[in-house]
């Protein structure tokens, strides 16, 4: 049983490699930068941590980034759980998997892309704000923020409820339906009820992306201020990095106490859903009534992605789009003939930390579920710190650790491959979470009485069984470093050409055609590989498969 | 140990030349004192350089091809293998005070004069006077050689005609105009704790109402703010909002707006206020402890001539070469044909902490 399973060697060495791992590649590089915030010239000194909340201004900004976060984090959860309810119970067929493709492209938003999108259809000069209803609206500002926030982090929010709903085991349903329940109230005391790790991982994860998102304040927030900007422009701007991690400490905080909440709502309550018994029913529609108005948002929301989506693309054919819409070629020949090189690099950067990031969280969050290890939880919410840093915060420090002896490995791929791994570990590990506490351990204790080892159940039971969960975070890591920007920006070396910095850079020189053009390819890059590895890992495994 | 007393014996020679060539007229570098006369032996002796390690590396503050453009054009010249990276001058400083203990890059290639005055000051740049600084005025190097200047570019307001008169504004022709309550919301600029162009022109409004009285300044743009609808990060992104009719008016340089018109922008016109106007230095200086020493030394030497700087002209940019001989874009504005303030950016260097701080807790979040 669990005595079995906490005797094993293979354990303590994975919470001796996990310790090892996260104290050399987010502890010691965070450290770098932390320690400023609390060390002065003269010693122990709190007081730039303490102004940041006793002066108005910079109270007002964590006040602003909380209540923008807050707003985000439950807009996107809830339409990332009626999308996923749409797809795994709401539609069949080629329907679901445009659904389910529309709602992933979000994913692969290269920096400023979508932000910029939103300013040409909804902008002052909006394509369809003025062009086509007559309106002038001003996106910038809380409700455009909220928007383009919501655009693009709910799909975070929805393969988190996809990965679950489709492993749900459709048997709980059946006999609550078969008890005379209508769908609704299965919906609301049945499904969502055995969804709470999916809601409280996506609320938390996508809270804490929204606080650290840099991109999208920068080109659509007009005067609302968020603490990701200010603790950017202390670092470039003022040069003042103890400004900056005293900003982002205000960050990180909000994200830690987010963490616990979400580990108290959630609990010891068991979600088990996965038991290893044969179950015999599949997932039924939903009635019309509940079906038909998913179905309409669903459709509606990519409708919008796609419409914002096929603005990048126009825009890399034509010369300027919206000024002078000439339909060109040159956008493409300018890219490729410059940025062959930032294509490559960032491809095999982004595709060497992907799985390390994946395999990362889900040995994480077997220690974390699967172990009765004292302090197990600490590994839980020191690799989350990885996501909830200031993306320039977190590749300062990782540049700062790593550019000296005995570690001077700045310059070098490792570091890039460092800053990808911890900022994108985070979210496998919550899905990884979310998938072990719906498995019944009793299947891994029955492999283990008949005799397998900590390992052997681990991969010829356990690791079957949440692909699904490790293939969606590989393909969120792999999307996220090709298109993460605020974090490497000072990683930059002479080596290593990185596509967003890339974009960046046309976007600066005025040239959107050919910032478009890269965004384009990007987006073909990413969504390519994403099709090709769930085809290669198609669909649901349940537990009776593994099993066979 | 011997890896230092080559580059010291480099710097020495390479002070040296700079000497050499300067002879009578030129300023003295403190930092040239002590070699002195080890240097005037060798610069008799020896006008050509140690070899180089054939590598270098820019860190570029230019937009892409600007950048691109110096280092493919040295690259062909002298067989030296070149690279070329791009960031904005804000996070190339900070990139810089982040690699001090193994530094990446040969040559820092800006961007505004102010960015590496404040990194001469954390001692993240090496003391060298190219060959041919003598020629330059001596406002538009440093004293102590760490930098030596190759463009001039004037501050300037991109005005969208179009949005102008789709709103009934007449066109704004100074910076009393653009305070007026009528262009509230339809200006872009961008954040002076990010942008050199922001902080020139801040500076610029502070100059024009008195060095000694801030205050005055200060009122001036808390007017000017309530007309500004989003601060942005980079300093040639307000050319785009007014490009693209998101805003009448940017306030950016002038080349970087005629590099935007170029772009296909066509609404854009350029507007100098008639008060007078700010102007920026672009300078290039060598990083310290940075690899291929010789190799930077000699691209400063190169970046200081006629033909380095006519590259500007070839690659499409705006901004004015510091070298009596380059080739000057006719479209490029002159100092002698815009009104300019009487600009000190030394004192705006010096004061930029508190300028912008103030700028951060003041002006930036007040009510509109």
């Amino acid at each position: 049983m669990l005595t079995a399973i906490r005797r094993e060697p293979a354990v303590a060495l994975l919470a001796l490699g996990a310790t090892a791992g996260i104290a050399f590649a987010l502890v010691y590089p965070l450290s770098q930068v932390l320690i400023e915030a609390v060390i002065g010239e003269t010693g122990f000194d709190v007081s730039p941590v303490v102004r940041v909340i006793t002066q108005p201004v910079p109270q007002r900004v964590v006040v602003g980034t909380l209540v923008l976060g807050i707003t985000t984090a439950a807009a996107s959860t809830l339409l990332g759980f009626a999308v996923a309810l749409t797809t795994a119970r709401a539609t069949r067929g080629t329907l679901r998997s445009f659904l389910h493709y529309a709602a992933l492209l979000p994913l692969i938003a290269p920096p400023f892309a979508l932000a910029l999108s939103t300013i040409f259809l909804f902008g002052r000069q909006g394509m369809i704000t003025k062009g086509l209803l007559g309106l002038e609206i001003s996106p910038y500002g809380f409700g455009g923020l909220v928007f383009v926030q919501t655009i693009t982090f709910f799909p975070v929010a929805y393969i988190v409820f996809d990965a679950l709903l489709r492993q749900l085991d459709p048997a709980l349903e059946e006999a609550a339906y078969n008890l005379g329940a209508s769908r609704g109230r299965i919906l609301r005391t049945v499904t969502v009820p055995l969804l709470r790790p999916a809601f409280a991982g996506a609320f938390l994860i996508v809270f804490v992306e929204a606080l650290a998102d840099l991109g999208n304040p920068l080109i659509i927030g007009g005067d609302y201020d968020v603490l990701a900007t200010s603790t950017y422009l202390a670092i470039v701007g003022e040069f003042d990095t103890r400004k900056a991690v005293a900003l982002a400490v205000w960050l990180m905080a909000p994200s830690i106490v987010a963490y616990f909440a979400q580990q108290l709502w959630v609990g010891e309550r068991s979600v088990v859903t996965v038991t290893g018994r044969p179950s015999t029913g599949t997932a039924r529609k939903l009635e019309a009534g509940i079906r038909i108005p998913l179905i309409g948002l669903s459709l509606g929301v990519a409708a919008l992605i796609l419409l914002l989506y096929a603005m990048i693309f126009v825009g890399a054919f034509t010369k300027l789009l919206g000024i002078d819409n000439t339909i060109t070629l040159e956008n493409y020949q300018y890219v490729f003939r410059i940025g062959g090189k930032a294509m490559g690099d960032t491809t095999l950067l982004s595709a060497v930390a992907a799985p390390i990031a994946s395999i990362a969280g889900l040995l994480i969050a077997y220690l974390v579920i699967r172990t009765r290890l004292r302090g197990r939880s600490a590994f839980d919410y020191v690799t989350m710190l990885g996501a909830a840093a200031p993306g320039i915060v977190l590749g300062l420090g990782v540049l700062l650790a790593f550019n000296h002896p005995p570690l001077a490995l700045s310059g070098t791929a490792v570091v890039f491959i460092i800053a990808f791994v911890i900022r994108t570990a985070p979210v496998a590990l919550r899905a990884s979470v979310a998938a072990l506490m719906q498995i019944d351990p009793s299947i891994e204790h029955a492999s283990a009485n008949l005799g397998a080892g900590a390992v052997d159940t681990f991969r010829r039971v356990t690791l079957p069984l949440v692909t699904v969960a490790v293939v969606s975070s590989t393909l969120f890591s792999f999307a996220r470093n090709m298109t993460t920007l605020s974090t490497i920006a000072l990683l930059l070396t002479p080596d290593w050409r990185i596509m967003t910095l890339q974009i960046l850079n046309e976007i600066e020189a005025q040239r959107l055609g050919s910032g478009a053009a890269y965004s384009t390819i990007l987006i073909i890059t990413v969504f390519f590989s994403i099709v090709v590895l769930q085809r290669l890992f198609r669909g649901p495994r349940t537990a009776t498969e593994v099993a066979t | 140990m011997k890896r230092r007393t080559l580059l010291k014996l480099a710097g020495v020679g390479a002070v040296a030349q700079g000497l050499a060539i300067a002879c009578g007229g030129a300023t003295t570098t403190p930092s040239a004192a002590p070699a002195t006369a080890a240097g005037k032996a060798a610069a008799t002796a020896a006008p050509t350089k140690a070899p180089g390690t054939g590598k270098l590396t820019l860190l570029g503050a230019l937009v892409g091809d600007i950048n691109d453009g110096f280092a493919r054009a040295y690259e062909q010249e002298t067989g030296v293998k070149t690279s070329a990276v791009r960031l904005s001058a804000g996070e190339g400083l900070a990139k810089l005070r982040a690699d001090k203990a193994n530094p990446q890059f040969s040559v820092w290639l800006g961007g505004a004069a102010d960015g590496f005055i404040a990194a001469a000051k954390e001692g993240l740049l090496e003391p060298y006077v190219p060959a041919g600084a003598e020629k330059l005025t001596a406002a538009y190097k440093d004293k102590a050689a760490m930098w030596a200047g190759y463009y001039l570019g004037v501050l300037g307001v991109a005005l969208n005609t179009k949005v102008l008169k789709e709103k009934n504004l007449p066109e704004p022709t100074s910076w009393a105009d653009l305070a007026k309550p009528a262009y509230k919301g339809q200006i872009s600029m961008a954040h002076p704790a990010s942008s050199g162009t922001a902080y020139t022109m801040m500076a610029t409004i502070l100059q024009m109402n008195g060095k000694d009285t801030p205050d005055k300044g200060f009122a001036y743009l808390r007017e000017f703010h309530k007309n500004v609808l989003q601060y942005q990060k980079s300093g040639a992104a307000p050319a785009r909002q007014a490009g693209q009719g998101e805003v009448a008016v940017g306030i950016v340089f002038a080349h970087d707006i005629l590099a935007t018109i170029d772009a296909g922008f066509k609404d854009l016109k350029i507007m100098y206020p008639s008060e007078g106007t700010g102007w920026e230095i672009g300078a290039v200086g060598l990083v310290k402890g940075a690899p291929d020493r010789v190799e930077g030394e000699k691209y400063l030497d190169w970046m200081m001539g006629p033909k380095a700087q006519s590259l500007l002209l070839s690659l499409k940019a705006y901004q004015l070469p510091l070298h009596p001989d380059a080739a000057v874009n006719p479209a490029t504005p002159k100092l002698s044909s815009v009104k300019v303030v009487d600009y000190d950016y030394v004192w705006a260097g010096d004061r930029k902490k508190e300028f912008v701080d103030r700028f951060s807790n003041e002006i930036a979040p007040a009510p509109k």
